[in-house]
């Protein structure tokens, strides 16, 4: 009995320590050890942090988490998660209470269910208000998280550079002030030719019924659900490997999206010219590219605010 | 219901509250048994169908086996064991059969592929036919007596909690009667061995939920098609990450089972003695799920014959134990492939062992464990991808993707599967340090790493996850 009480006591004074850690030196930047961790720092951040300075909200699934935040205006959340889809980033933002001006959501990835398991962990009854209270529950605030945050500072003191570049290659930072942003391809090494060919053989289905049917009815109550309060809603494509851009499963999104949402209010933006990105999978942008098309994005989010876009998506093409 | 969960943390608290409680210490195996009802069927209720049918073969054939007519005792005890394996043989193996012997278009093939796996089935199976072996083998009268009174309503009573044991039920260890009948009697609340108890507790939920959670997240890219884009350094860094993956979580598994029961006063056997210092298969298998080898020692290889025949008939021996051992594993040729390579491996070594000088210096040692754990390391790879091209594969691409450079994600991935494993490594140093005589004086000050650990587990815990051990 002796050894559990001194090992709790033990348990109290590190968990003290850090908490004094992580109010004195809070780590910088958020380095997500995996896929998983990554959507839930994002989730914690906008639940936790930044709700309520979010006028502009992305939801999308692992292709539009590539777009870089440094591209992006600052006001602009990015909701999507690797793995997942629209429909967790919705289900996110109305539990907790928000209604963004403007949501962006991504198109590609309508075909996945949506999962609850996260969001049924972010919102656990006794774990919430502790995560709230105590940051170190948080998953950013993890230990190793907050160590290899640490080291990239140190290494910013002394080798700037260096910890720019290993910033970057982790997807946490962006160039230096000044500097032009990373956006060329010129060193981009093409997939397996196995990866890609199933990228597009994926592409070529189309979704599932009747899942699709059940994701399409959840995604129009969403959409009600947050135009209702003054939201507005605007979907977008996230360029993929040219062909699988123009395979059955992305032409059948468009037309039933089409139907239902007529181009005008809600709205599309543009679709982005596939064959001018590259892609690490047949799915995924390169970072280079990811850059490139999260510029344009940053354009359009421009135009849209100045509420130009709605007549230039008069011309959605749907094939 | 999982170890991880918040209703597992609960369904321990209220049963251990009212478990020494003085009205309810003559109904103290009931209380066991009903919050282990609870425990198994939490999540699919239609599972206790098939468990306590299961019980009541058991509990029916051992009675007949020990007080029934002698000359029906092996009846009795064949029976017992026949059902058993006809359970084990049709809910695990009907989809693999309806693989490999029907078309897919087949009705039959069809139905077979759609049998459920009812978790913990391979566990509790194993558990009765061990009571039924036991009861029929008996040193004596005497000890067959005590494992199955003559009483009904006690026998029912035990064998149902024998085999419904909570801690256990679902990934073992695997019980056998003999061990764990003659424990069952009315328990004090002194006699609980706290200390044993928290270490086995703090260092199975840290090994799990901070070790094997995390490590599970960098080598999700084993999977299929993944790894074909990854590096040759990534892809032998993940093979590593999953190596002191499946340690961490089934050794973590059995380390709570044992720390829970020793709650409620049972001892389980140990399941895990440091494995990845092996300097052999054979030493591997001393160490690595003691309780599953130590079942297929003694109730399948010395049945076969053992080492007592001729030295083909062992090396046959063997391979049918480590065959049907992989098997055991799960419904899928992979897993008896991974098994019939480590029979493979025993019947070597026995074949080269007296061939072979010892090995006697540190570094030849070093030199052979770091053998064995990397062959141990590359069958694992069958668990992982137990679609068998694909582990071929996965091979391959480690001899073809040398030029394929490691990108900055690929780093952190390196990086935080050293840093988990860490503590795996550290562990089996440990023990390898109180082996070479090294009076490490740190008992003192263990508090402070158990401390230590409870921390991480509260703040650096992994995204919860089923137990590996679970699927089989």
């Amino acid at each position: 009995m002796k050894l559990l009480v001194r090992s709790l006591f033990a348990t109290l004074v590190f968990l003290g320590v850090y908490y004094v850690w992580l109010r004195v030196l809070p780590g910088a930047v958020a380095v997500p050890q995996g896929i998983n961790q990554d959507n839930v720092i994002k989730m914690q951040e906008y639940l936790y942090r930044t709700a309520g300075h979010c006028p502009t909200v992305i939801l999308g699934s692992s292709l539009s988490a590539k777009l870089r935040p440094q591209a992006l205006p600052p006001d602009v959340c990015n909701l999507a998660l690797r793995g997942q889809s629209v429909f967790e980033g919705f289900e996110l933002m109305r539990r907790a209470g928000q209604t963004p001006r403007l949501i962006l959501l991504e198109m590609n990835v309508l075909d996945r269910a949506p999962s609850t398991g996260t969001i049924e962990n972010l919102f656990s009854p006794t774990l919430h208000p502790l995560r709230r209270w105590y940051p170190g529950l948080q998953a950013r605030h993890q230990p190793l998280n907050e160590a290899l945050a640490g080291g990239l500072a140190i290494l910013d003191r002394l080798r700037p550079a260096a910890a720019q570049r290993i910033e970057q290659k982790l997807g946490v930072g962006g160039p230096a002030p000044g500097d032009a942003l990373p956006t060329d391809d010129a060193n981009y090494q093409p997939p397996s030719p196995a990866v890609v060919a199933a990228a597009r053989a994926d592409y070529e289905q189309l979704p599932a019924q009747p899942a699709f049917g059940r994701n399409l009815a959840l995604l129009h109550r969403y959409v009600r659900y947050f135009t209702a309060r003054g939201s507005r809603v605007v979907f977008f494509e996230m360029p993929i490997d040219a062909n699988a851009c123009q395979g059955a499963k992305m032409r059948y999104i468009r037309q039933q999206l089409a139907a239902d949402y007529p181009a005008g209010q809600p709205t599309y933006l543009p679709r982005p010219d596939c064959g001018a990105y590259r892609t690490t999978d047949g799915m995924h942008l390169t970072d280079p590219s990811a850059w490139r098309y999260s510029t344009v994005l940053a354009q359009e989010l421009g135009a849209l605010r100045n509420d130009q876009a709605v007549a230039r998506t008069a011309s959605l093409q749907l094939h | 219901m999982l170890f991880n969960s918040f209703e597992f943390l609960v369904l321990v608290a209220v049963t251990w509250g009212l478990y020494y409680l003085p009205v309810i210490r003559r109904w103290q195996v009931e209380l066991l048994i009903a919050s282990s009802l609870v425990f198994y069927s939490w999540t699919n209720p239609k599972l206790l169908l098939l468990f306590i049918l299961s019980a009541a073969v058991n509990v029916s054939t051992s009675y007949g086996v020990v007080h029934g007519p002698p000359a029906r005792r092996r009846f009795y005890a064949t029976l017992g064991v026949v059902v058993n394996l006809l359970i084990l043989a049709f809910f695990k193996y009907s989809p693999l059969l309806g693989r490999s012997l029907f078309h897919e278009t087949s009705s039959i093939g069809q139905f077979l592929m759609q049998v459920p796996l009812p978790i913990g089935i391979s566990f509790y199976t194993f558990e009765g036919i061990s009571l039924l072996v036991d009861a029929y083998k008996g040193r004596d009268e005497h000890a067959a007596r005590e494992l199955v009174p003559k009483n009904w309503g006690a026998h029912l009573r035990n064998t149902t909690f024998f085999v419904a044991f909570f801690p256990h039920l679902i990934a073992g260890p695997i019980l056998k009667a003999h061990q764990f009948i003659p424990q069952i009697v009315a328990k004090q609340l002194a006699d609980v061995d706290w200390a044993a108890a928290m270490r086995n507790i703090v260092l199975g939920y840290f090994l799990k939920m901070v070790i094997a959670d995390n490590l599970k997240e960098q080598t999700f890219w084993i999977a299929s098609p993944y790894f074909e884009t990854q590096s040759t350094a990534m892809l032998l860094t993940m093979l590593f990450g999953y190596s002191m993956q499946i340690f961490a979580d089934f050794a973590g598994y059995s380390l709570i089972a044992i720390g829970v029961a020793r709650l409620f006063g049972y001892n389980l056997p140990d399941n895990f003695n440091f494995p990845y210092i092996s300097q052999s298969v054979t030493e591997f298998w001393r160490r690595w799920h003691i309780s599953l080898s130590s079942f297929l020692r003694e109730y399948l290889y010395v049945p076969l014959g053992g080492n007592r025949k001729s030295n083909l008939r062992t090396y046959l021996n063997l391979m049918i134990v480590m065959f049907l051992g992989g098997l055991w594993h799960g419904a899928a040729w992979s897993y008896a492939v991974w098994g019939s390579f480590h029979g493979l491996a025993l019947a070597v070594e026995r074949l080269a062992k007296p061939h072979l000088p010892e090995a006697r210096n540190a570094w030849a040692k070093a030199g052979i464990t770091l053998l064995t754990f990397s062959f141990v390391s590359m069958a694992w790879l069958l668990f992982k991808l137990p679609d068998f091209s694909q582990a071929v594969s996965y091979v391959q691409h480690i001899f073809t993707n040398t030029s394929v450079a490691t990108n900055g994600l690929g780093y952190l991935t390196m990086l935080c599967i050293a840093v988990y494993s860490l503590p795996v490594l550290l562990y089996h140093a440990w023990y390898l340090a109180r082996e070479a005589g090294w009076e490490l004086q740190v008992r003192r000050y263990d508090f402070v790493g158990y401390g230590l650990m409870m921390f991480l587990i509260v703040t650096n815990a992994g995204p919860a996850g089923d137990f590996i051990y679970f699927q089989f």
